[in-house]
């Protein structure tokens, strides 16, 4: 198991560095004078070349690389060419929010799937499935940005319902301890905090979550049908095992194997997501500090920030590869097996 | 196969445990943001605004982004009225040496920083200095300056390396930073990582807490030697990067002050609960020719691109009504402009084009999606181009990227779309900074080279005589107007849209967006 986890890393590392190495290329392959708009608008030819030196974008290109490679390696990322702060630091103020709008976004698609899911498979062929599925057609093929302005629009600006956009109230913000505002709130122990923090999360959540539901729905559906066709659950049933334990307890059980990986899969796929959403609600995160990255050509934070993605995904992918291998010995037979 | 399992019970759990889940996600939570603004008798004022700080140092005031936050925390050295008229700020008087290489200041002594400290010369010493290290951002302003040292707590003596009477000018756009302070958190980048989410300034706000990319909290400051009169008790500015996400947080009463909406959204305010403020600017929106391409270096070309621009139509559908056709390669506001108004003639533009033999040529265009106002500009410059004639190859950019092609004649964009500014109202160093033949590749992004102007520009920084160096500038304007290195577009204004609960805001020069440290309770 230990060498499963240490073999993994290897294998994370190695993706990590060839993800650094295609956006390095590609930011350089894209013209563009960063040290210009680093200096500012009216800086003098001879502050563009301080800037440029500063940066250390006027070394080769090679050992801009390997500079960039070593710094990495000790958890520097780089200064932003635009806000002049360590990446680290700009993208460390930021994460929080994406994080925590995806961990809702999970929250919300796994508890909507996975009953879905079953509802339609168990239902296979009646109407409960048919229309089930056409509500996953519909909602799974809305665009999350359209969705997000209707959300917003519906029930923020004419309902009134829940908050416009922000993560906080004017006065609802909890003291900064860990960036989490949800958390934050709850350390202080301010439970009227703690729903100014959740209302401002859900609608921007639903709408992240929208597409996933979907995707995770049609696989639990399907691994159900699966499942509930086996012998084994033919079993239970002419021994007269319960309905509803037949279905969560064999069904649901074994269909959840694939399920879980997608979920794990979905999760940094949301973190990708989370770009449209957060401009929408006007949310600071990892996909709003992206965007400005990429416009401004600020190469060292889109580097950062496409690692710190790179990253959440990857240890997501093998924390649900732990996972499975707790629940599922036939998978932790194979892992095991392998390594 | 069917699978005879009786569904209902098993369901219902399953959807209670999702409802319970969405519950725990705060469903039922009301729009606590509008019960938070009735409070405390309206003293605490929200601006939502597009503008996302990058970072709070206000060594990067130069960004205009930043600018916009730091103006409330910081005091400039010296100011400038809505008339364009230098005032005092921190220094209350300055004087220049005969041959206007040597300034002298004279700092009030009743300024105290947000963390107590007084507020002396060598603040401003260290402010200077550590611009001058830095080289970026607000140092491209101060470039003139080759030493500076205090002579009392109240005095400072700034040496010039060339005669230069804008020079003050250009302290306007210098915020004096908290020298202990600053030095105490420097670590190894001289504070920049400290300044960029603290507050080290003596303005009429200080910083109460600041979230990046969302939210700044600004409390009034007491002991500020301008007093408090009118402002209120604090300041939150809220970035909302979503244009129907600011109207909708306005007419919700989550905010008080809107700014970036377009004309469509300011347009749907009644004007019996807001007042809808337009103020100048000091930029001017221009179309750029690139005098050394291979089809605009000819001036019958470039006055016929000019001829064939739809000024109004830029006005109308670009600005939404918000600004004015441009007259000058100056901004409105500025004194010492020579005007020349260019207006639409495309019979002219088309026998231009003819007599140059430029029928059926290719013409580059580059602009910034990212702004509005230029995105609508390209493609009207398009179909004005097309319509005498040329072909037309669309360029949409970045700033970084425009930067990188302006660096090669061949690669310079025939025609680019951008804004540009005066710092502060003095014509002498935009006309500098923009058509110097010594800022080509990077300022200078028509590539325009005049030794006859560089000269007249040159004797105009020269010049003590404030008429004499007005006169070079004008002199400059007319040769430069006369080769026609641009189209000078527009004169794009600010729009805000305020609650009554506000005096109408008042207009900043200095400003390159609005000065928030002008809102005003009304009554």
């Amino acid at each position: 198991m230990v060498y499963f986890i240490f073999r993994r890393l290897g294998l994370a590392a190695l993706s990590l560095w060839g993800v650094a190495t295609i956006v390095f290329v590609m930011s350089r392959l894209i013209p563009g004078d960063i040290a210009g708009v680093a200096a500012g608008r009216f800086a003098s030819a001879e502050q563009i070349e301080h800037v440029r030196e500063t940066l250390g974008l006027n070394k080769p290109l090679v050992v801009q690389y390997w500079d960039f490679l070593v710094h990495a390696v000790h958890g520097d990322l780089g200064t932003s060419a635009y806000t002049h702060q360590s990446v680290v630091s700009g993208i460390g103020a930021v994460l929080p929010a994406t994080i925590q709008l995806v961990v809702c976004g999970m929250i919300i698609t796994i508890l909507l799937a996975v009953p879905l899911g079953v509802l339609s498979a168990v239902n296979e062929g009646r109407g409960g499935d048919t229309a089930i599925r056409l509500i996953l057609v519909l909602e799974g093929g809305v665009p999350v940005f359209w969705l997000a302005i209707m959300l917003r629009w519906i029930f923020g600006s004419i309902l009134g319902w829940f908050p416009i956009s922000s993560t906080n109230s004017l006065n609802g913000a909890p003291p900064h301890v860990t960036g989490f505002s949800v958390l934050d709130s709850l350390l202080f122990g301010d439970f009227s905090n703690v729903l100014d923090s959740v209302g401002h999360l859900l609608l921007p959540a639903i709408a992240l979550s929208a597409p996933f539901i979907a995707t995770l729905a049609r696989n639990v559906r399907s691994n159900m049908m699966s499942a509930l066709k086996s012998d084994y659950i033919t079993f239970a049933v002419s021994k007269g095992v319960p309905p509803g334990r037949i279905v969560i307890h064999h069904g649901l059980r074994s269909a959840l194997g694939s399920t879980l990986t997608i979920a794990g899969m979905q999760f940094g796929w949301m973190v990708s997501s989370a770009v449209l959403v957060e401009a929408v609600f006007s949310l600071p995160g990892v996909g709003s500090y992206m965007y400005h990255a990429i416009v401004n050509h600020d190469t060292f934070a889109v580097l950062g920030a496409v690692l710190i993605i790179g990253f959440v995904f990857i240890v997501t992918a093998l924390i649900v590869d732990l996972v499975q291998m707790s629940i599922d010995p036939r998978v932790r037979n194979v892992q095991v097996g392998v390594a | 196969m069917k699978t005879p399992l009786p569904t209902r019970a098993g369901f219902i759990a399953l959807f209670a445990i999702a409802a319970l889940a969405l519950t725990s996600c705060g469903i039922a939570v009301p729009n606590t943001d509008k019960t938070t603004q009735s409070g405390a008798s309206h003293q605490t004022i929200a601006v939502g605004t597009r503008v996302v700080a990058e970072t709070l140092d206000p060594a990067q005031g130069s960004n205009a982004n930043n600018d916009f936050y730091i103006a409330a925390m910081y005091d400039r050295i010296v100011g400038y009225d809505s008339s364009g008229k230098l005032v005092p700020s921190l220094a209350t008087k300055w004087k220049y040496s005969d041959d206007a290489k040597t300034l002298s200041l004279t700092l009030r002594g009743d300024a105290k920083f947000h963390s107590g400290n007084q507020l002396t010369a060598d603040d401003v010493v260290y402010t200077l200095k550590r611009l001058q290290t830095l080289g970026s951002g607000s140092a491209g302003y101060v470039t003139d300056l080759a030493s500076i040292k205090s002579t009392s707590p109240t005095e400072v003596t700034l040496s010039l390396k060339n005669p230069d009477l804008s020079f003050i000018g250009a302290l306007s756009l210098v915020y004096v930073v908290d020298s202990q302070l600053v030095q105490k958190n420097a670590g190894a980048d001289n504070g920049q990582q400290w300044l960029s989410n603290n507050d080290a300034g003596s303005g009429p706000y200080s910083l109460n807490s600041y979230t990046a990319n969302q939210q700044l909290r600004l409390d009034s400051f007491d002991a500020y030697w301008g007093g408090s009169q009118g402002r209120p008790s604090a300041l939150v500015l809220r970035m909302i990067t979503e244009p129907s996400a600011i109207r909708d947080e306005l007419k919700a009463g989550n905010i008080d002050v809107a700014y970036g909406m377009p004309s469509v959204d300011v347009n749907s305010f009644n004007a019996d609960a807001y007042n809808v403020v337009s103020l100048p600017t000091t930029r001017v929106t221009f179309g750029m020719m690139n005098m050394q391409g291979r089809v605009t270096s000819d001036v019958r070309v470039r006055e016929a691109i000019q001829l064939a621009y739809d000024y109004e139509g830029h006005v109308k559908t670009a600005l939404g009504g918000a600004g004015q056709p441009a007259d000058a390669i100056l901004p409105a506001s500025m004194d010492c402009r020579v005007t020349d108004k260019p207006t639409q003639d495309i019979p002219k533009a088309k026998q231009l084009v003819k007599d140059a033999g430029a029928e059926g040529a290719t013409l580059s265009i580059a602009y910034q999606p990212v702004i509005p106002e230029q995105k609508v500009a390209g493609t009207i410059l398009e179909a004005s181009l097309r319509a005498i004639g040329f072909k037309v190859d669309v360029r949409p950019v970045t700033f970084s990227q425009y930067l990188g092609m302006i660096s090669k004649p061949d690669t310079t964009p025939d025609v680019a779309i951008l804004w540009d500014f005066a710092p502060y109202p003095s014509p002498g160093p935009m006309l500098n900074h923009t058509w110097n033949s010594a800022n080509i590749g990077t300022s200078n992004f028509a590539r325009y080279s005049n030794p006859q102007v560089d000269k007249l520009l040159s004797n105009g920084f020269a010049a003590t005589d404030p008429d004499a160096a007005c006169t070079a500038f004008k002199d400059a304007q007319t040769q430069i107007l006369k080769d026609r290195p641009a189209i000078p577009m527009a004169y794009p204004a600010i729009v805000l849209v305020q609650d009554k609960k506000l005096q109408k805001i008042g207009y900043d020069p200095v400003s390159p967006t609005f000065d928030i440290t002008l809102l005003k309770l009304a009554g």
